[in-house]
């Protein structure tokens, strides 16, 4: 608990931080003709504020206060090549094309929630790219981009 | 006069077989998701933006209104059947709903909770038929200073609903205002925080923002341990209920109605709020208080009423004053302002069909839902038996084509995700979202007042006019009260009744 709170705290006065050097550099005007970094410069200050409020209360929360149990390697792992798969197919959408990627997508997300055989996940990939195809592309005409397998 | 033939008109519009086809499909989507755990209307509504874009104002908005008030009808179903809420709203059926269920009595529970919704839906759209008409000739003598004012009231509310310490809450509508200010600044035209790249020229989207926050990260969140789903094994019979269930259930359904409408109208209430209080005052002033929680009517009709009461009353604010009261609002929001509308005190006089069009489809829609629920139940036991293996990769392609499909920008899909983990991250480190996206929507509009009000010359601006004095000085308190002892313990009542419900 304690552990947490002092890292969140510390995120948001790095933000906060970031926020006010930032906001800085743009013109700020006066209270009369408040300027582009007027407001921004303000939100960072508070951030700073409140964040050190925080820090502070985190170092005072005693050790009597219950840590969480930590979560285990293999969910954490899950979650990120979950992350990993979804970042890969960004930056491959548009080269590989959206049927390839849906397909890639409905195969290896499942698999990663664990409880599924490769068989079924691979009809369920199948059927999913299908479905993609007639409701986005060739019922509601959304244009997609179809990469190296052309059209 | 004026009234009714305005009424008419709405009418007009809404029964043409275009509008009738999309409210339709509009709250069959959103009963669908409202039975699905783990997606809900915000999301949903994020998704089906861009398939809008090609459509006239009024059939989007329609549809997307049809999907918020039908993700109500659609979340009683799960909490009563599967004990887990298919949407927030429906948190609180869970107690006595799952209980009837457990007792045989699932059928009745069903048939209450979809006539007391459509009863307090009703009920509500006439309230906000006849109430925002009112608030938007008040809000054409609210300046700038009031409009600031006014959003800080509803950050404030927001903030002050949060769990956990106000403070955190406070960080996420910063964060969140912060976020707004990327992009060009709408007074001087320059641009801010945005690295020279073109997607961040146009500003952070609200769409993949909300997608991320409310999507992909309850995807992650539930990825960490994904639960079998226990169906109650019971025949689902006798949907109608008896004369005694009425008896009992009718005057739950009024104040549900009531209180639903009234409690949402506040800035920042949303609808999960009024669901608790209908439920408290319903376990108060019963005469038998120990049977709530064993599986008693009352304890299904009132928060059922009440959620589908406050989808309607959370319009209000919106449409008449162009402020959203949640973050299901603030998305709505969103669809007006890409369809060119810009909701506020104007939007009935300047554009009557959009406003009577949409009143009198929730009209058709609450009917709709009515005759949809109960024959299609059985339809809906059968999608609860999807596992979540298969559903959140489904999800995670909805969500993946809607940010896409918005401007057919792949950076879209980058920003869901970054913000998709900077929500999973936030609320494993217990803060939450709806601060945040709030501000996001509201932060151009607040910063706009905020420097219309300043130029005025007086930095005291603010705290001279009576009503956004008053507003703040609302506002201030509630950030504050906190620190005192007795509203201090109030706060923590009301976490302490979302975390039982969670």
């Amino acid at each position: 608990m304690r552990q947490r709170e002092i890292t969140s705290s510390l995120f948001w006065l790095i933000v906060g931080l970031i926020l006010t050097i930032w906001s800085a550099t743009y013109p700020l005007g006066n209270l009369a003709q408040p300027g582009t970094g007027f407001l921004p410069l303000g939100l960072g200050i508070l951030l700073i504020i409140f964040s050190t409020v925080l820090l502070i209360r985190a170092f005072r929360l005693g050790a009597t206060e219950k840590e969480k149990t930590p979560m285990l390697p293999e969910r954490w792992l899950r979650l990120g090549t979950t992350v990993l798969v979804l970042i890969a197919c960004v930056f491959l959408f548009e080269k590989v094309g959206y049927l390839l990627i849906f397909f890639v997508l409905a195969l290896v997300l499942p698999l990663l929630a664990g409880q599924i055989t490769l068989k079924r996940s691979f009809i369920f990939a199948v059927l999913s790219a299908a479905g993609v195809y007639i409701i986005f592309v060739w019922l509601l005409q959304q244009p997609l981009p179809t990469g190296f397998l052309g059209r | 006069m004026d009234f009714f033939s305005n009424l008419a008109l709405g009418f007009g519009i809404a029964l043409t077989i275009k509008n009738l086809s999309f409210c339709f499909l509009g709250v069959l989507i959103g009963t669908l998701i409202g039975v699905l755990p783990g997606i809900g209307p915000v999301a949903t509504i994020s998704l089906l933006l861009p398939t809008t874009f090609g459509m006239e104002p009024v059939t989007s908005i329609i549809m997307l209104c049809g999907v918020y008030y039908g993700a109500m009808y659609g979340g009683s179903t799960t909490s009563i059947l599967v004990n887990i809420p298919g949407e927030a709203a429906s948190v609180v059926t869970c107690l006595d709903g799952y209980q009837m269920a457990r007792n045989g009595r699932a059928g009745p529970a069903l048939g209450i909770s979809a006539f007391g919704s459509f009863i307090g839906g009703t009920l509500s759209i006439i309230g906000l038929m006849f109430l925002s008409p009112l608030l938007a000739r008040l809000a054409l003598k609210f300046g700038p200073p009031e409009f600031f004012a006014l959003m800080l009231l509803g950050l404030a509310m927001v903030t002050y609903l949060c769990r956990g310490p106000v403070l955190k809450g406070l960080i996420m509508a910063l964060a969140g205002l912060a976020v707004s200010c990327v992009g060009q600044d709408q007074i001087s035209g320059s641009t801010r925080f945005t690295l020279d790249s073109i997607t961040l020229m146009d500003g952070m989207g609200i769409v993949p923002v909300a997608m991320g926050m409310f999507g992909i990260a309850e995807v992650l969140t539930n990825l960490e341990q994904i639960v079998k789903q226990d169906i109650l094994a019971t025949r689902v019979t006798g949907i109608f209920p008896t004369l005694k269930d009425w008896a009992d259930s009718i005057w739950p359904i009024v104040r549900g109605s009531f209180i639903g409408f009234f409690v949402s109208i506040l800035p920042g209430a949303g609808t999960v709020i009024p669901t608790f209080m209908a439920y408290t005052v319903e376990k108060r002033i019963s005469k038998h208080p120990e049977k709530f929680g064993t599986g008693t009517i009352e304890g299904v009709a009132a928060p059922e009423t009440a959620n589908n009461a406050a989808a309607a009353g959370s319009m209000v604010t919106l449409l008449s004053l162009g402020l959203p009261s949640s973050v299901g609002m603030a998305i709505l929001l969103g669809a007006f302002i890409i369809h060119g509308i810009q909701p506020g005190p104007l939007l009935i006089s300047r554009h009557p069909a959009l406003f009577w069009g949409t009143i009198a489809s929730m009209y058709v829609g609450n009917v709709m839902l009515l005759v949809l629920n109960l024959p299609l139940i059985g339809l809906w036991i059968k999608i609860l038996k999807i596992p979540y293996n298969l559903l959140f990769p489904l999800i995670i392609l909805f969500c993946f084509l809607g940010a896409y499909s918005l401007n057919n920008n792949i950076y879209d899909v980058l920003v869901m995700i970054i913000f998709g983990v900077f929500g999973y991250l936030m609320r494993k480190y217990e803060y939450e979202g709806a601060p945040f996206l709030l501000a996001l929507v509201l932060g151009p509009m607040l910063e706009n007042a905020f420097r219309q009000s300043l130029i005025y010359g007086d930095p005291f601006i603010f705290f001279n006019r009576p009503i956004s004095a008053v507003l703040i000085c609302v506002s201030l308190f509630l950030l504050i009260s906190p620190l005192f002892k007795t509203f201090s313990q109030k706060r923590k009542t009301i976490e302490k009744v979302l975390d039982e419900g969670d």
